[in-house]
C-alpha cells in the first residue's frame, strides 16, 4: 500500500534538517564554505516549513498573475498583507515568513537576527569564486563562524519545531 | 563578477593568506590614532545619482530616497554609539550600489551594508551583536537593511586587487568612514 504523501511543512522541515546535518558533516571535515552553504539552505527551508504550516505555498510555487493599474502584468505570491511580487524567491519567502509568523514565539527572535546577516550574497559567496576581489569561498568563512552559526540554526529548528505538527 | 573555484584559482589564495596579518600592538596603536567616523558626503551624493538614473520612471522616488537615507543614518548612528571603536568603513555593497535599484522593489532587492572592522577577526557572535543593536529594529517594513562583515585586511586586499584588475566599482560605494 503506497504511503501517503508527506505535509509540505514536514517535506520543508526535514529537508531543513537535512541540510543542517549536511552542515555538520561538512563542518566536521573542516570545509566551512560548504557548511555555510548548507547551513542557508537549512535556514530557507525552516522558513518554507513554517510558510506551508500555514497553509501558503512557497515561493517559486504559488505565483499568480497580477493586473498593475498601468496595465502591465506581473507575477505575484498571496500573501496575509496583499500580494508579493516575485522579484526575488529567496526575498519573497522572507517576506511570507515575516508576515504568517507569531512573532511572540522563540524563533521570531532567532529570524529576526539571521535575516540580517544570512543573505543571499552568502548563498553566493560560499558557493563561488569572487573575482573581482579575488576572494575564494574558504577565505570568506573561518571554521570558527560555522561552529558558532550551526548551532544557532540547530536552536532555530528546534523553535521552529512547535510550527510542524 | 563569480566563478566557480578551479583549482587554478589557488595560487591567488595562497597569497592572500599570506598576507601577514597586523601585530597586535601596532594594532591597538592604530585604533587610539584612529579619526572619528564620518558620513562620507560624496559616497552619499554618488548612491543618489545611481539610484536616481534607476528610478526615472518612479514618480516616488524622492520620498523613497529621502526615507531610505533616514534609515541608514539610523542604522549609522547606532553603529557609531554602540561599535564605533571597532569599525573602520561601511560601504554599500552589491548591485544596489553598482547599479542603482528601482527603489519600488524594495523590500525584494537586496540592500546591503558591507561593514569593514578594525580586527583581524569577524566571529559569529560580532554579527548577531550587530544583528542585535543595530539592525533588529530599525521597524521599516519597506527595507530590509543587511549586512555582512569584512576585516580590514580583507578588505585591503580585495580592494588592491580589484583597482590593479580595473574594477574599482565593484567594490561598492564608501557610506562611512574614518575621516583624515
Amino acid at each position: 500500500m503506497p504511503s501517503l504523501p508527506a505535509r509540505a511543512e514536514r517535506k520543508w522541515y526535514y529537508l531543513g534538517l537535512r541540510h543542517l546535518r549536511m552542515s555538520q558533516r561538512l563542518l566536521r571535515s573542516g570545509f566551512a564554505d560548504g557548511a555555510v552553504f548548507h547551513a542557508y539552505h537549512g535556514f530557507e527551508c525552516l522558513l518554507s516549513a513554517v510558510i506551508a504550516a500555514r497553509g501558503y505555498p512557497v515561493p517559486p510555487e504559488g505565483w499568480t498573475t497580477l493586473l498593475l493599474p498601468s496595465g502591465a502584468s506581473v507575477q505575484a505570491y498571496p500573501a496575509p498583507e496583499g500580494m508579493i511580487r516575485d522579484f526575488n524567491a529567496h526575498k519573497a519567502r522572507l517576506a511570507l515568513f515575516d508576515q504568517l509568523a507569531d512573532p511572540t514565539n522563540a524563533y521570531y527572535d532567532a529570524y529576526d537576527h539571521l535575516r540580517t546577516f544570512l543573505t543571499y550574497r552568502d548563498r553566493l559567496d560560499s558557493l563561488y569564486y569572487e573575482a573581482n576581489q579575488n576572494q575564494l569561498p574558504e577565505d570568506r568563512y573561518s571554521l570558527a563562524f560555522g561552529e558558532a552559526l550551526l548551532p544557532a540554526l540547530t536552536r532555530f529548528a528546534r523553535e521552529v519545531r512547535t510550527e510542524v505538527p | 563578477m563569480r566563478f566557480c573555484m578551479g583549482r587554478g584559482c589557488m595560487t591567488g589564495y595562497v597569497e592572500m593568506a599570506n598576507t601577514a596579518l597586523p601585530h597586535q600592538s601596532s594594532e591597538a596603536h592604530e585604533q587610539e590614532q584612529a579619526p572619528p567616523l564620518r558620513v562620507d558626503r560624496e559616497g552619499f551624493a554618488l548612491l543618489r545619482d545611481r539610484l536616481r538614473a534607476a528610478n526615472a520612471a518612479n514618480p516616488q522616488f524622492d520620498l523613497q530616497y529621502k526615507r531610505l537615507v533616514a534609515l541608514l543614518k539610523t542604522a549609522f548612528r547606532r553603529l557609531e554609539s554602540e561599535f564605533g571603536d571597532l569599525i573602520e568603513l561601511v560601504v554599500a555593497d552589491g548591485d544596489w550600489a553598482r547599479y542603482g535599484i528601482d527603489l519600488r522593489n524594495l523590500p525584494f532587492d537586496e540592500v546591503v551594508l558591507l561593514i569593514v572592522v578594525r580586527g583581524s577577526e569577524r566571529p559569529f557572535s560580532l554579527y548577531w551583536e550587530i544583528a542585535d543593536r543595530v539592525f533588529t529594529k530599525l521597524d521599516d517594513k519597506d527595507v530590509l537593511l543587511q549586512f555582512g562583515l569584512a576585516t580590514k585586511e580583507e578588505w585591503d586586499a580585495g580592494s588592491a586587487y580589484a583597482r590593479q584588475c580595473g574594477v574599482s566599482e565593484a567594490l561598492g560605494i564608501p557610506l562611512l568612514a574614518r575621516a583624515g
